[in-house]
């Protein structure tokens, strides 16, 4: 009999390791075998039934109604706290899968995805569905920045499912499912899961920060449908109301902000944008939204935070190369690969730029570089991209 | 033996250099010569990349919002396969190029 490895089998099941291993203890898997530490598995084993679904016929624990509480529903970002308290917020938090996942939430949000995955893993199949939802999230998240590609496709897939789920259940448990089914799909530039409501429906069934967040997404959304000043309007009035004193949705949201207002070419009010996220994020080095934004910025962290914060720009940048490179790998799934993948993070932006008409004076000025340098940087980006004309950057460039 | 590429246009030719390129593991144009500094033909028509930004005598071939570049003039003549091309509204600045050479000379 042929036998494959815990890694082989979850790659063929699109599970995580600790998943499997979990079937293997559980003894879920026929003719799974111990060699010391390592288990073997036999290569025609069929994957395991889902447990939701056994528990589901079995049980009352999915009765409607049983749930949500929103307690540990992404609780780091549904709380509020000062600049600089955000380590603080966490540990005054009462022990058990609120605090847990509020670490990994803080682990994530400061670019530590390693220690993220593992915080998160125990929670995949809690039966607690907010910690098992926020679990799935971070874990898709977390694990595309670290390239286990699979496991983020897993993490997804389960988020799928509970939505499809969620419509058998409480009010409360389909707003928090749809908040981060919602989530997991726009901020990857995926299709929306189908069934997933609109949202007036689940909004207000949210606690505050997230709300915010979730606001945060449909502006992200509506950016992509090329809706700027629809985009910067939710963010503007989310802020208004108060939005602030939550602020990791905050961050997100003056992000969005940078975003729309560069391609309104209204620099300003980018740029006033983004020191404001950065004066939110700093003091707890929230840096992880800056570099998965990075590509969608029009160069503003080139032109503000690079001159001010060296040191913070090249962690930024090295959180957009491998967070780019995870998010490639998941948004084109025939290819694996994107050309794209080859530019340098400044040949990104002076690219992105010059898609939006830009002119190579004007994207010298804003970058702080010589015209020289951006010709140098937009004809080698072209020629990677083997495009013989500005306009078909447009092709290439997140929009 | 330095690898050029060649090109010709109304009888004049234009020969481009290459360099390898590490990243994309093939050659490459090399531009920095023409980033650096106009390049004249023979007859003094420049040689310009077509991503240079349109100069005000620019006669774009759409009303396209983004034709803000050489690439988009009706005059410019992009050498297929490459980003560089010739500015064939060049009558004027030819003979702007001959009196100033002569000056120098002089």
């Amino acid at each position: 009999m042929d036998y494959l490895t815990v890694r082989e089998i979850a790659e063929k099941w699109n599970l995580s390791i600790r998943m499997v291993q979990q079937f293997c203890t559980q003894g879920r898997i026929p003719g799974a075998r111990k060699f010391g530490k390592f288990w073997a598995i036999p290569a025609d084993a069929e994957k395991p039934r889902d447990p939701r679904a056994v528990r589901r016929s079995n049980t009352q624990e999915s009765a409607p109604g049983s749930l949500l509480d929103h307690t540990n529903l992404m609780p780091l970002m549904n709380t509020p706290f000062q600049p600089g308290q955000c380590r603080a917020a966490v540990e005054a938090m009462a022990e058990g899968p609120q605090r847990d996942i509020a670490m990994a939430e803080y682990h994530y949000f400061t670019g530590r995805p390693e220690k993220a995955v593992k915080e998160v893993e125990p929670y995949l199949v809690s039966s607690d569905m907010g910690a098992r939802l926020s679990a799935c999230l971070i874990y898709a998240y977390a694990s595309l920045s670290i390239g286990e590609i699979h496991q983020a496709k897993f993490a997804l897939g389960e988020l799928s499912a509970v939505l499809t789920a969620a419509g058998e259940q409480s009010p409360q448990f389909q707003a928090a499912a749809a908040f981060i089914a919602a989530a997991g799909a726009v901020l990857l530039h995926l299709p929306l899961p189908k069934g997933l409501p609109a949202n007036g429906d689940f909004l207000s069934l949210l606690p505050t920060g997230l709300r915010a967040f979730a606001l945060y997404v449909q502006a992200h959304y509506r950016y992509l449908q090329g809706d700027y000043a629809a985009s910067a309007g939710i963010v503007e009035g989310v802020l208004a109301m108060g939005a602030a004193v939550y602020p990791i949705p905050s961050i997100y949201l003056h992000l969005v902000a940078v975003m729309d207002y560069m391609s309104l070419k209204q620099t300003e009010q980018a740029k006033a944008h983004l020191l404001s996220a950065w004066s939110l994020a700093r003091p707890d080095d929230l840096i992880e939204g800056f570099g998965e934004h990075h590509g969608l910025l029009g160069g503003m962290l080139e032109a503000v935070i690079k001159p001010a914060w060296p040191e913070d720009f090249k962690r930024i940048i090295d959180i957009t190369y491998r967070f780019s490179y995870g998010w490639r790998r998941v948004h084109n799934p025939e290819t694996g690969h994107d050309v794209a993948d080859d530019l340098t993070t400044t040949e990104f932006a002076v690219c992105m730029l010059a898609a939006r008409d830009w002119s190579n004076q004007s994207i010298a000025e804003h970058l702080h570089i010589s015209i020289a340098t951006v010709k140098r940087h937009l004809s080698n980006a072209m020629k990677k991209l083997g495009i013989p004309q500005r306009h078909e950057l447009q092709r290439f460039m997140l929009r | 033996m330095e690898k050029t590429n060649r090109y010709e246009f109304d009888g004049e030719v234009l020969e481009v250099p290459l360099r390898w390129d590490e990243f994309s593991q093939q050659y490459v144009e090399d531009y920095s010569g023409v980033i650096e500094s106009p390049i004249y033909l023979p007859s003094g028509r420049p040689v310009l990349l077509t991503i240079e930004d349109a100069c005000p005598d620019a006669d774009m071939a759409d009303d396209d919002p983004s034709s803000i570049d050489c690439g988009s003039c009706r005059h410019y003549h992009q050498f297929p396969g490459s980003l560089l091309g010739v500015c064939l509204r060049s009558k004027e600045k030819t003979k702007q190029k001959d009196r100033e050479k002569e000056e120098k000379e002089l």
